[in-house]
């Protein structure tokens, strides 16, 4: 199996100081791999920087391969082109992630109408919609039909992401980029948007970069994982590795922290 | 919901304040008035219907002015170019204004740069003075080179505002997640960028219909205005000027006229800011 994604050295910084610090992974085709590690450490930049999206103050170093794309250095343009059809991302904050003023099923249908214009099909509105209620399914939003006039602030915080994802997936991408998509959800819809995501993503053969702090969320969705710190890659290694048996201090305190917190809960 | 580019998205947004309809009314009454004139008006604008400045009556309401010329009918008209100038130079300050302004938004660091200071400048100077500036460059006064003058003098303040809305807008995870989606440059604007400004920019476009309204009829006042036979309330003003110890109601007459449409426009925009922005709807 080739590789998807391949991130060698990668570095990023602002005018100041450096964010991430050579960073490399590769995730092969069909591979699900976590990026963990605490607040600040990397994790969303090294993700934005993987679809070219870094803010113009921040600059990035190192090289970053998405099939057989060099995303750093090359121009918005031709990396336009790339996005949607080769990689799609998944937000932390699904309220504003979506636009506050657009109807959700216009929201799905923009990245559907560029998908059948890309695949040759035809655009017009039946089509679409059809294709647009058929991801509403998918993604197990209630009620579809009535779903695609609502605005986002009409619908719950788990909706809204099942609205996101389901943006995501409308671009088919052959990697999934998921920035912490359950961490402003609570305990039970979390469950069930894990869920979805592990579904869709076997459905459609979609390799994985879920990036997320909460290690049993991690632990239930990826293979493999990369922790990082400061910026800096602390260890890598299968799920399971890293979990059971984590060989650096940083990723041991981590799962020690977690395993407290457990035994804290099933105590009371 | 802390961002401010958020506030317009309430769908059950009120109808609008007291002070809303008021504005709709006083400003719905001119227009009214000013389709009214293409069709019917008391009398001629221009013919010599009764005695040289005349007292109100029955048959001239508002009096005549030094010409015999009915008052009230000359008010009527008048409001035509007011309505013509404020809406037209509005328009064109808003497509000069929101082009730059989105090009400011977008463009990298340098021309940005640029930009705002050119726009800084422009700002610098009143409006009224720009707008004398370029009817002075025009080869003859006109009704649409007061309208061309004051559009331009108006459009360095729309760019800039635009050009702050796009920069906050385009901050925005939604953008983020759209391009990430490979949605392109224009599209985006299209799709994203202006309706999430808009509510922003009809606030300002409603307050600039007042004040083009009062720089146009300071440009009649100075005679470079919309020349005769238009008929427009700076140029009442002017003419009133030499009766006013006699006939003040010459003068006064087209000045409430002003400043009632002009009262009206802001009280609109001031609605329309409660109904854009939910943070000062309790205020109420």
């Amino acid at each position: 199996m080739s590789d998807l994604l391949t991130v060698v050295d990668l570095s990023i910084r602002t005018a100041e100081k450096e964010l991430v610090k050579n960073v490399s992974f590769s995730l092969p085709e069909g591979a699900r791999m976590g990026l963990i590690g605490e607040s600040g450490s990397g994790k969303s930049l090294t993700a934005l920087a993987a679809t070219g999206l870094l803010p113009p103050a921040i600059t990035a170093s190192g090289s970053v391969i998405i099939g057989a794309q060099e995303i750093i250095g090359t121009p918005d343009q031709a990396l336009n082109r790339m996005r949607g059809s080769d990689v799609a991302v998944v937000f932390q904050e699904p309220l504003t992630a979506l636009d506050p003023l657009m109807k959700i099923g216009d929201q799905i249908g923009w990245p559907v109408r560029r998908r059948f214009r890309r695949e040759g099909q035809t655009t017009n509105r039946e089509a679409v919609r059809n294709e647009v209620l058929s991801l509403m399914e998918q993604v197990r939003l209630p009620e579809p039909k009535l779903m695609l006039n609502r605005y986002p602030h009409e619908i719950s915080g788990g909706q809204r992401q099942r609205v996101a994802i389901a943006m995501a997936v409308a671009c088919r991408p052959k990697l999934l980029i998921a920035d912490e998509p359950t961490t402003a959800l609570d305990v039970t819809t979390q469950a069930e948007v894990l869920k979805l995501l592990d579904g869709l993503v076997r459905d459609y053969g979609m390799s994985l970069l879920f990036i997320s702090h909460d290690l049993p969320v991690v632990a239930s969705i990826v293979d493999d994982v990369t922790v990082l710190r400061l910026g800096e890659v602390v260890e890598q290694g299968t799920t399971r590795q890293v979990f059971e048996a984590p060989s650096n201090p940083y990723s041991q305190g981590l799962m020690e922290a977690a395993r407290t917190f457990d035994s804290y809960l099933q105590d009371i | 919901m802390t961002d401010a580019t958020d506030v317009a998205h309430n769908p059950e947004r009120p109808k609008g304040s007291w002070v809303f309809r008021c504005g709709l009314l006083l400003v719905g009454a001119h227009l009214f008035i000013a389709v009214l004139t293409l069709f019917w008006t008391p009398y001629d604008p221009l013919d010599l219907v009764g005695l040289r400045l005349e007292k109100p009556s029955l048959a001239h309401w508002l009096g005549t002015d030094r010409l015999g010329r009915d008052t009230l009918t000359q008010i009527m008209v008048g409001s035509r170019i007011a309505m013509i100038v404020g809406i037209g130079s509005v328009a064109l300050g808003a497509f000069i204004g929101v082009t730059i302004g989105l090009l400011a938004g977008f463009a990298t660091r340098v021309w940005d740069d640029v930009l705002a200071a050119v726009l800084d400048i422009l700002i610098a100077f009143p409006v009224l003075l720009l707008a004398m500036l370029v009817v002075a460059a025009s080869p003859q006064p006109s009704l649409w080179t007061a309208v061309l003058a004051l559009g331009i003098a108006m459009s360095a303040i729309v760019a800039r505002l635009t050009r702050i809305l796009v920069k906050r807008v385009l901050q925005n995870d939604y953008i983020t997640a759209s391009r990430c989606a490979g949605t392109g440059w224009v599209r985006l604007v299209w799709l994203h960028v202006l309706p999430n400004i808009w509510p922003f920019l009809a606030v300002n476009f409603a307050l600039q219909f007042g004040m083009a309204i009062i720089a146009e009829a300071s440009l009649s006042y100075l005679g470079l205005g919309a020349p005769l036979p238009n008929t427009s309330w700076g140029r009442l003003l002017q003419e009133a000027q030499g009766t006013v110890y006699t006939s003040p109601l010459g003068a006064i007459a087209p000045g409430v006229a002003l400043v009632l449409l002009v009262i009206g426009a802001n009280m609109f925009a001031d609605g329309l800011r409660d109904i854009a922005d939910p943070t000062r709807r309790n205020e109420r």
